[in-house]
């Protein structure tokens, strides 16, 4: 997931791994002999560029292309650096760390490699035009402060707020977004909700146009988004180098907004690289798309759910004129001739799987996520609101609390039931640290989140638990459901949730579920299982009904265990909290991932630190009572 | 007084059961019949008859089927096969919950390895069996303390149970027992995980309650010495079988088969 590839990136930057994926091609005729490494980026847009880009390459020039994948700031950073030779969607002027970059001559953006491109506060074009749009009349994004516009794009979790979807934490627009929300005095009406991942983004938003939800939200061109549905895009007053500068400065006035500068997309590239082969700079000079065709490729990929290599090859073969501009004579004839023969992109592997032996459940599985998001989002969007409610009153009764008071009732909580020193002094410590470090709201919400979860894992997994140890049948059956749980990585799960609960809290709260009830169950299960024969011998001879024994013997002897799978579901239930803010969860976990996608690894650190203390305080204080239950240690 | 009557009570454990019980009414061996059939016959056609108001001690060497018989008493081990007469009302046909009522009013049982709830104090552990049985805390408590007191325990009643000594805890075993009042007390090697002075001292201490009690009382060893010194019937078993039952007189003055009288041998021979 992101931390892997963020690992992935710093081996990279280190010189450790150069090739991620190296794609094989005669070097005859390429103006550089090593191979070219691309950023990977992983927007719908700027994977397909880079698809074209390494295909023209590769089949036009002979070169050998790799990809590193990585978040927008991280390779930028590693085209100044000259770890990474080009990126092939780089909205030059946007980012500071690029612009720094070029100042010192370390990159060069050569373009436009996207012509007419549009970015802005965007809604379904459904909602002010046509008979009945319950928006007509709705043009300026000024308008949007009239509280029948709020209610219209409804926050579930602030109902009393509109919710306007920002980009993803630490992409560059998300800072100029917010602002604008101030500057049209619109913060105050909004919750400026930001849904952690580009890929949580575009799930929130397909999901709303599927189920005919009012949703306003940022958006470019090109994209996927934009190629798929029709959107309108609200007015703003045009741009105004002043008052953008205003808007990117983050401790700027805010006083009045604008439209964001013309969009400027181009190629990014490491300017050794560049002077190494002036051929490709002529060459990436020239390429250039025009951003609704791009949308189109987009959307055509994205409904036959076809690779974006695969599509780029699709649109070169289709629009030959448009690439003969760009390529000289002898590139675009190799280029031809090599589109003309059959991909070739297959394993070569010679211990590949037999190809007719394949089966794919891709096409069911999408098909039928896909019918679920556009038939029942609304009975699922009733168990998000249940749950959202729920947090949303822990939250308010966190609230109301006085810091101290909270800090009091934990280590208070904690030294009644441990009846020592320690434990309270550890909660008492944690809390003050997480204080200190200016993250006591942030923690509050995670701490609703934690609560919730925490209680939904224990209804689920003690039962389950016992149930596991007591039934040859659940024996069988649970441990490969939870295997199923723990492996599969969260965010094949997380996306399709998130279309189904929305973005925010519910899915959060589904995914440290799924994560932190697995141990829970497994070690109630061990712990039970485990219990002196002998003991549950002498409660039956003495009459003990089955219950008896559970309550009396089985659950008070399986303790030590139970008690190591609390502390597990609460250490399990942390680790997902930066995950969880991913599809929108506020909180530690959204500044920690602010912290690593801005490259900001002192704030990544002080929420991470912050995570762990909490999870330490919530440790003792569940063990402190959980243990005191029953007397003294067995 | 309780008394009880086994008639051909059988207990197979896995394998092929229904071939098996046709080569036990063959009169095939334990052995044999593990070999052709996969199953263990841990009882084969049991017929006894147990002495109201004494201390029957079952005895025999490891695997002869002694706990199974014990445990078959209160169905803690259902029987394949075979009646068990409480009193007249054969057990083996109660339903749970009048065989949980049954167990309540009628026995107690003493642990090898104590079985106590390491998670409670002596004296929670000496009221166990009674608060199982709905009788309100502080009467239960009230009557596990007097027996702690009569076992010599008084003054422990706050302290957990794994913090005492093996021949301590068996007190506390034997208290939880004795506090539900019942008629028969079910012992499995009950002394056999202490060392020999405490286990004298416990044997004794059992000799006088059941001299003051009059309990029917069944107690599991496979130590000749416990056996003769406690009983008064032994029932010898061997491979699942009564090889001889008799009192302790009649066993070693006239041992029943060279089973039976390696076992006396122990003793020092025969007695006079
Ligand atoms: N749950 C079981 N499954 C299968 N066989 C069993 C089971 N319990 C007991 N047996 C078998 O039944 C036979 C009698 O066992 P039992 O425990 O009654 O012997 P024992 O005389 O009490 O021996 P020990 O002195 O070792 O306690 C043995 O052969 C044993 O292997
Ligand atoms: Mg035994």
């Amino acid at each position: 997931m992101f931390v892997a590839r963020l690992l992935v990136l710093w081996l990279a930057v280190l010189g450790l791994a150069g090739a991620v994926a190296p794609a094989r091609a005669e070097a005859a005729g390429c103006p550089v002999a090593t191979p070219i490494a691309f950023a990977g980026l992983d927007w719908d847009s700027g994977a397909f560029l880079t698809a074209l880009d390494r295909a023209i390459l590769e089949r036009g020039y002979g070169c050998t292309t790799t990809t590193t994948p990585g978040t927008t700031v991280t390779l930028e950073q590693a085209v100044a650096t000259g770890d990474i030779d080009v990126i092939a969607e780089e909205w030059a002027g946007r980012s500071p760390i690029w612009n720094a970059a070029q100042a010192r001559g370390q990159v060069i953006a050569l373009g436009p490699t996207v012509t007419g491109a549009q970015e802005g506060i965007y809604g379904p074009d459904v909602l002010v035009h046509g008979p009945g749009a319950p928006a007509a009349g709705l043009t300026q994004v000024g308008q949007l402060a009239d509280p029948r516009y709020a209610a219209l794009f409804r926050d579930p979790e602030q109902p009393t707020k509109g919710r306007f979807l920002n980009c993803p934490s630490g992409w560059t627009c998300e800072r100029v977004n917010s602002a604008k929300l101030q500057a049209y005095g619109l913060a105050d009406r909004y919750v400026d909700f930001r849904p952690g991942s580009g890929a949580a983004m575009d799930a929130a938003v397909v999901a709303a146009m599927v189920q005919h939800r009012p949703v306003l939200f940022y958006a470019y061109s090109p994209s996927t988004i934009a190629g798929r549905f029709h959107l309108f895009r609200l007015g703003e007053p045009p741009y105004d180098r002043g008052c953008w500068d205003d808007l990117a400065n983050p401790d700027g006035q805010h006083r009045s907004g604008c439209a964001s500068p013309p969009a400027v997309i181009s190629t990014g590239l490491n300017a050794q690289f560049v002077a190494q082969a002036p051929a490709l700079r002529a060459l990436f000079a020239r390429i250039s798309v025009p951003a609704d065709i791009l949308s189109g490729q987009l959307a055509e990929a994205a409904a036959h759910q076809r690779p974006t290599a695969e599509q780029a090859l699709i649109f070169l073969r289709a629009n030959p004129a448009r690439w003969r501009q760009w390529l000289p004579a002898d590139a675009a004839a190799r280029l031809e001739q090599s589109l003309q023969r059959a991909d070739g992109v297959t394993s070569r592997a010679s211990s590949a799987f037999p190809a007719n032996w394949q089966i794919s459940i891709r096409d069911p599985v999408n098909r039928w996520v896909a019918a679920l998001v556009a038939s029942s989002g609304g009975s699922f969007r009733h168990i998000a609101s249940g749950l959202i409610t729920l947090a949303a009153s822990i939250d308010a009764v966190l609230r109301a609390i006085p810091w101290w008071l909270i800090i009091a009732l934990f280590a208070g909580l904690t030294l009644f039931g441990a009846r020592r020193a320690g434990p309270p002094l550890i909660v008492f410590a944690a809390f003050l640290i997480i204080g200190v470090l200016g993250l006591w709201d942030q923690m509050l919400q995670t701490l609703t989140l934690m609560l919730i979860s925490a209680l939904i894992a224990v209804g689920i997994g003690l039962p389950l638990g016992i149930g596991t140890a007591k039934s040859r049948f659940s024996q069988a059956v649970v441990p490969p459901v939870l295997d199923f749980m723990q492996a599969m990585p969260g965010f094949v799960y997380l996306i399709p949730a998130l279309m189904l609960l929305g973005l925010g809290k519910a899915p959060a709260i589904l995914a440290m579920v799924i994560y932190a009830t697995p141990p829970l169950i497994r070690l109630t299960a061990l712990g039970i299982r485990s219990a002196d024969r002998e003991v549950i011998e002498a409660a039956t001879a003495f009459g003990a009904t089955p219950w008896q024994t559970l309550v009396h013997v089985e659950i008070p002897l399986a303790r030590d265990s139970i008690l190591a799978g609390l502390n597990q579901m609460i250490m399990m239930a942390l680790a997902m909290v930066v995950t969880a803010s991913m599809i929108g969860a506020r909180g530690l976990g959204e500044e920690v991932l602010n912290g690593i996608q801005s490259l900001d690894v002192g704030k990544g650190f002080e929420a991470g630190l912050a995570i762990v203390v909490l999870a330490m305080a919530l440790d003792r204080t569940s063990h402190a009572l959980v243990a005191q239950r029953g007397g003294r240690r067995g | 007084m309780a008394e009880i009557a086994l008639t051909g009570v059988s207990k197979l454990y896995g394998g092929n059961a229904k071939t098996a019980s046709t080569l036990i009414a063959d009169g095939l061996d334990k052995a044999t019949i593990f070999a052709r059939t996969g199953c263990n016959v841990a009882l084969r056609d049991i017929e006894l008859t147990l002495p109201p108001g004494a201390i029957t001690v079952i005895m025999g060497l490891s695997g002869s089927g002694k706990s199974t018989l014990l445990r078959c008493l209160i169905r803690l081990i259902d029987p394949t096969s075979g009646a068990i007469r409480f009193d007249g009302e054969d057990i083996t046909r109660l339903n749970l919950k009048a065989l949980r009522t049954f167990r309540r009013q009628h026995v107690g049982m003493v642990f090898q390895n104590f079985a106590l709830l390491p998670h409670r104090t002596v004296l929670q552990n000496a009221a166990f069996g009674l608060t199982l049985h709905g009788v309100k805390r502080h009467e239960a408590e009230a009557r596990g303390a007097a027996w702690l007191e009569k076992l010599g325990l008084g003054g422990y009643e706050r302290a957990y149970a794994d913090a005492l000594s093996g021949g301590m805890r068996q007190r506390v075993g034997l208290a939880r027992a004795l506090a539900c009042d019942t008629d028969v007390l079910l012992m499995d090697e009950a002394f056999s995980a202490l060392d020999p002075l405490i286990r004298a001292e416990l044997q004794d201490q059992l000799l006088g309650l059941q001299a003051e009690l009059g309990k029917t009382i069944v107690f599991v060893t496979h130590d000749i010495h416990e056996a003769l010194r406690l009983g008064a019937h032994i029932v010898v078993m061997r491979d699942g079988r009564i090889e001889q039952a008799a009192p302790p007189a009649t066993l070693l003055a006239a041992p029943a088969s060279d089973y039976v009288a390696r076992f006396v041998a122990q003793t020092g021979g025969p007695a006079r």
